[in-house]
């Protein structure tokens, strides 16, 4: 009878080691879920900032050019306010 | 200096635009841009644009990584549990093994001491009688 006992005994405790270190694997698993995560929130704020920084630089450059084009080539910028407002163009 | 001049009125029946010099009489009533504004109209509709799908590429992308997290630790989870599950049943196998060696190795001793008992007993009572009934 005490020898029964004492073998639950181990193979329960046995278990409870085992439990413990599939939770610390799930606790591993997580932490690195996160980091992941982290590190691809991160990755896409900065793309996103370098993408509006992108869109600014090139509002201005196409507006210089569209300024230029008033005096330069008229027609590249009737163009320009047909294909964007389908305005008719008066000459 | 030419400038840009859009149709307000119904005059034309389309909306219409046409350049003009500076001090050049208009050929219709209308709003007068500067070569600036005019810029600015025609960038703005762009940059709406392009900022639209930005957005709209970035959100889709942000939520992606949401949902990507999300499925990891529903994985670490299943994981677990599943380990947790083998771990269980291991214990209980090996438990039911163990008991098992202790029940066949006690099982032989009483075996032989209950058939020894039972045998003595069984002529005890058997002698027992045979005195009384004789």
């Amino acid at each position: 009878m005490r020898l029964a006992h004492e073998v639950v005994e181990q193979a329960l405790q046995n278990e409870i080691n085992n439990l413990k270190q599939i939770h610390s694997r799930e606790i591993e698993q997580r932490e690195v879920a996160l980091e992941e995560y982290k590190e691809r929130i991160k990755i896409l704020e900065e793309d996103y900032n370098e993408a509006q920084e992108e869109i600014a630089r090139l509002r201005e450059k196409q507006k210089e050019e569209f300024v230029i084009d008033f005096s330069q080539d008229k027609d590249a910028l009737a163009q320009a306010i047909i294909a964007r407002y389908g305005f008719t163009y008066v000459p | 200096m030419f400038l840009s001049f859009l149709l307000t009125s119904s005059a034309i029946a389309d909306d219409s635009f046409t350049f003009l010099s500076e001090g050049e009489p208009a050929p219709f009533e209308g709003t007068l841009f500067n070569p600036g504004a005019t810029a600015e109209l025609l960038v703005s509709i762009d940059e709406q644009k392009l900022q639209c799908d930005l957005e709209l590429e970035y959100q889709l992308q942000v939520q992606a990584t949401n949902f990507k997290l999300e499925i990891d630790n529903l994985t670490a989870s299943h994981d677990t549990m599943v380990a947790q599950q083998q771990q269980t049943i291991l214990t209980q196998q090996t438990q039911i093994e163990e008991l098992n060696v202790i029940i066949e190795s006690n099982s032989g001793h009483s075996k032989w001491l209950w058939a020894t008992a039972g045998a003595v007993v069984g002529a005890g009572i058997t002698y027992g009688a045979y005195r009384a009934f004789r």
